[in-house]
């Protein structure tokens, strides 16, 4: 197999770390949009289907493991540094505009439009409603369900219901005027290696 | 020494090889710090070169700089923090002050951490924080986004909270070095503990 | 407690009941004193060591008293108010005036207690025809999401917050003022009187205020509680001062018991009488919003008005004021820290720590040469990452342990120290503990270079021992090693028996494991310390300079210039905790 040239850059990063994460085993069978972007540190692997969706963006060193399930990535999914999502039983799906932030642990459902915090896991069959927000460290317990627009915060998991989203549409077009800016900037400046991972 | 899992600078930095460093033109090191394994900086996360005047590009700005004598410890994560201005988003740079000790499986997104701060393990740091110098952060604390730490205080909790005051004495006491005993304490001058990292 | 092995903390206030004990011990800091304190063994489990263990870092030393001195022993004072979120320097005034609360743009979460921030609302052209600019303002929580648009507050400019709340606030309890005029029109109760009369919760503040200000100065004018200062001027008040400074027999005779004052009994007095309405109304309204919508008491206790039931009622919180504060020995009134006024600064004006005075005790087993600090909880080499670690948790009772304790002298003379513990530690679990070397020398904290270039002379190993594979020989009388300023013993602790069986063979039964505490198994040893010094008089020093100038050795000071000062203190070594089984 060559070594993986970054497609796309504004900087070229040193030949030696591009090549550090070749991969050893095969690439999972992915299915991938060609507008996804694919750090070239992000990880993919295993022996379940992944699909990543269009406009979806994989940060470096971010991993998607589908050795005991498919993962299925919406429309528009960012899966920050650190981030896993592990495939489990029937899959795990990751709704539209999910952003799943640094270190957060995946092995749920998570609805369109929710937010992920930083260091989050969310347990083995849990479902996450939509326009929810986990605080980061938050931690579900495995099979939780989180109703749609729920924030839950605290250390003690405290829950609320996000009136603010839910009853003001203007907030809510706000936060996804932001988060398209975002992922645009993103575009720009995220080295994507789609190709390796292209089946 | 094991020179497999260190390289060391000029400067005298101690970067592990197993750090998962981007965009390493951004981010400036100030010498004799120490970035252990797995720690990631998101120096690709910078604003972007404006146009000058004369038509030339600007150099790109830098991403994230960090101090002397600063631990960044296994498994952190450093990103400059971003948002949205003027229509588009931007990221800004992120500064890491002198003898800052960051405990492992931090992530910082703060705009500024000033010197003498020790943070303790599994930390986040929010967008846009700004924390003063001689602050104690306890492990599992999380700051939010925007929040302004002042000088002098230990910080805790989910949301974080000022949860009490330092000692006079603090950062003190790792003058005496010797006796098989670390020379180092939380908050004071962390030469010694980089010095022992190999 | 969840700090981490080993720890030292040192021990101060452990005999003052009361201030007069207090300054009698301060005054007479010789033997007798001390001796008052070795005669009892400090016990670190008594229900009374807690409020006086402290860390070495949070504690300062008087020079006068020469005596450590903690939370309990000195006295604060208000340096500088200042705001946590904008880092403002609030003026002495404008605290007594308008409260320690900030009055810029500084707002906490009624729910989760984070800084709030200022968002612009980007009003869709079609949402919000009506407003002019299109732009508003909200604040909103960057943690838990809460915005002031849940209670329907929206900001016309991003500045000058607090006025615009207040402004929002009055306007709304007018509001409810009118909406339940117009309920009691309706409803045809009773309580009509009280629901017209009802007053703002602001308002029933001015009217108790005033109420209580009336009853004092009327029923006891001479009220010391007044804090009005024209009291003092008239001429009842000159006669109350006289009879402060009066002999106590003539004071007695003229203390009147106190005439009780009445309470407040309506709402023009400030009582807020129960309104069975009202109850009803959120007894309805919990029924109908449930759990969910009822405010936690954390989230009261922040409220300005602690009776908020509701989340939806929850008003953002001003941020409250921090303070810089100086501190006096509350003995001879001296200071011990000052910090700058200024915010931004945060160097010290006068700083006397304990760290800088007193000898620095740290432990640590013997056979881990390298314990990972709790407070850095990396590893630091590789060797040291494999290195089998000492298990602190896991002592077992009746194995000899060795420990090494080594001072650390902050001081620039070297210091004599004596070590005392009692044979045998109180509390359930008897560990027992030998110090090696009880008496010893620790060098002066002379410059770093004078180690540097003398290391071959002065530094010769002295008591040195090289550690080797097996259980050490530490020799009795001997101290393990020696540095410029420190010097380390080895301490011998065999940790007791949970439950006190000293057999430790018989199993013990399940009852008895469970009479034990968690915190019993834990192995704290109190130690005695002691050092003396000899220094320069300040007189002698003058002396000195004369003799220097003469080109005398430095060495030839008089001995009447020298003095031997003793500090003795008790600390607590916690060691270890002894396996559950």
């Amino acid at each position: 197999m060559a070594t993986p040239q970054p497609t796309a850059s504004l900087r070229p990063t040193p030949p030696k770390r591009a090549s550090t994460v070749k991969p050893i085993l095969p690439p999972p069978p992915s299915t991938i949009h060609p507008t996804a972007v694919i750090a070239s540190h992000a990880v993919l692997s295993g022996t379940h289907p992944i699909t990543i969706g269009a406009h979806c963006i994989i940060h470096p060193y971010a991993r998607i493991v589908s050795a005991e399930g498919p993962v299925e990535l919406q429309e528009g999914v960012v899966v920050w540094e650190h981030g896993i999502i592990e495939g489990r039983g029937e899959g795990v799906r990751i709704g539209r505009g999910v952003i799943v932030e640094s270190g957060a642990r995946i092995e749920g459902e998570v609805g369109e439009g929710s937010l992920v915090g930083q260091g989050s896991i969310i347990g083995v069959g849990s479902v996450v409603g939509k326009h929810c927000k986990l605080a980061p460290r938050t931690i579900l317990e495995p099979q939780t369900r989180i109703p749609d627009f729920t924030v839950v915060y605290g250390a003690n998991n405290a829950r609320r219901v996000d009136t603010t989203v839910r009853d003001k549409a203007e907030t809510m077009t706000a936060r996804e005027k932001g988060q398209q800016r975002q992922m645009d900037a993103l575009r720009k400046l995220v080295p994507g290696n789609t190709a390796k991972w292209m089946t | 020494m094991s020179p497999d899992l260190e390289s060391i600078t000029d400067t005298g930095n101690k970067i592990s090889r197993r750090a998962q460093i981007t965009g390493t033109a951004n981010i400036t090191l100030g010498g004799k710090t120490v970035i252990q394994s797995d720690v990631v900086l998101r120096g690709d996360l910078h604003r972007l070169p404006q146009r000058k005047e004369d038509g030339t590009m600007e150099r790109t700005p830098t991403a994230i700089s960090i101090g002397r004598y600063t631990v960044i410890s296994s498994g952190c994560v450093l990103r400059p923090p971003g948002r949205n201005s003027g229509g588009t988003w931007r990221y800004y740079g992120m500064k890491v002050g002198d003898n800052v000790f960051v405990g492992p499986n931090t992530i910082l997104s703060s705009a500024s951490i000033s010197s003498h701060v020790h943070i303790g393990a599994s930390c986040t740091l929010g967008d846009f924080s700004i924390i003063n110098s001689n602050v104690k952060i306890l492990p599992g604390t999380v700051v939010p986004a925007l929040m302004v730490v002042p000088p002098g205080v230990v910080l805790g909790g989910q949301p974080a909270r000022v949860v009490g005051e330092l000692g006079e004495g603090w950062g003190g006491g790792g003058n005496g070095v010797g006796g098989g005993e670390e020379a180092w304490t939380e908050g004071g001058e962390l030469r010694e503990l980089v010095r022992a990292i190999r | 407690m969840a700090q981490q092995f080993p720890y030292t903390y040192y021990a101060c206030c452990i005999n003052a009941s009361s201030s007069a004990s207090l300054v009698q011990k301060r005054s007479s800091h010789t033997t007798t004193a001390d001796e008052e304190d070795e005669d009892r063994t400090f016990d670190p489990r008594s229900p009374r060591a807690n409020y006086s263990l402290y860390p070495l870092e949070h504690l300062l030393y008087c020079d006068d008293c020469q005596q450590i001195r903690c939370p309990r022993c000195y006295t604060e004072e208000i340096v500088a108010w200042y705001c946590p979120s904008c880092l403002f320097d609030v003026p002495n005034t404008q605290v007594r005036t308008e409260g320690n609360r900030c009055q810029r743009n500084c707002y906490n979460c009624p729910i989760c207690t984070s800084p709030l921030q200022v968002n612009p609302l980007e009003h869709s052209s079609h949402l919000a025809p009506e407003s002019s600019n299109g732009a508003s303002y909200f604040l909103g929580c960057p943690y838990c999401n809460w915005s002031s648009l849940d209670i329907g507050v929206e900001f016309a400019k991003h500045t000058g917050i607090t006025a615009q709340l207040a402004k929002l606030k009055t306007a709304r309890q007018s509001q409810a003022k009118k909406e339940r005029e117009e309920r009691a029109e309706n409803t045809d109760s009773n309580d009509n009187n009280a629901l017209n009369e009802r007053p703002t919760r602001d308002d029933l503040f001015s009217n108790l205020k005033s109420f209580y200000k009336d009853a004092l100065s009327s029923a006891n004018p001479v009220n010391p509680l007044s804090f009005d200062p024209t009291l003092y001027n008239s001429p009842p008040s000159v006669t109350r001062l006289m009879n402060l400074y009066a002999p106590p027999s003539v004071k007695r005779a003229k203390a009147a018991k106190p005439t009780p004052m009445r309470e407040a009994h309506s709402t023009s007095e400030g009582l807020l009488p129960l309104s069975p309405v009202d109850e009803d109304m959120s007894i309805a309204r919990m029924a109908q919003a449930g759990w969910d919508s009822l405010s936690s008491t954390a989230q009261r206790s922040q409220q300005q008005h602690p009776t908020t039931k509701f989340v939806q009622d929850l008003w953002p919180a001003q941020t409250r004021l921090l303070t810089r504060r100086a501190k006096r020995c509350a003995t001879c009134r001296h200071i011990l820290t000052k910090p700058d006024s200024k915010i931004s600064s945060t160097r010290y004006r006068i700083r006397i720590l304990a760290l800088d005075k007193v000898p620095r005790l740290s432990i640590r087993a013997l056979s881990a040469l390298h314990t990972p600090h709790p407070s850095f909880p990396i590893s630091v080499s590789s060797t040291a990452a494999t290195a089998p670690r000492f298990e602190y948790e896991n002592l077992r009772p009746g194995v000899m342990v060795q420990f090494l304790l080594t001072l650390h002298n902050p001081l620039f003379e070297p210091i004599r120290v004596t070590l005392g513990t009692p044979a045998v530690t109180p509390g359930k679990l008897a560990s027992r503990v030998t110090v090696l070397c009880p008496q010893f020398e620790v060098g002066a904290n002379t410059d770093v270079w004078d180690e540097a270039l003398n290391s071959s002379t002065t530094l010769s190993s002295k008591g040195k021992m090289q550690p080797g594979d097996g259980p050490v020989q530490a020799e009795a009388g001997k101290v393990w090693e020696r540095g410029r300023n420190w010097t380390s013993v080895v301490v011998e602790i065999v940790p007791g028996f949970p439950g006190g069986a000293p057999t430790g063979i018989v199993p013990r039964t399940a009852e008895e494991e469970e009479e034990l505490d968690e915190e019993d198994t834990v192995v704290e040893v109190p130690v005695f310390v002691r050092f003396e010094y000899e220094y320069e008089h300040p007189d002698a020093a003058v002396f000195e300079k004369m003799r220097e100038e003469e080109g005398a050795r430095v060495k030839e000071v008089p001995e009447m210039g020298r003095q031997t000062r003793e500090v003795a203190f008790w600390t607590v070594l916690g060691v270890g905790r002894v396996a559950g089984r």
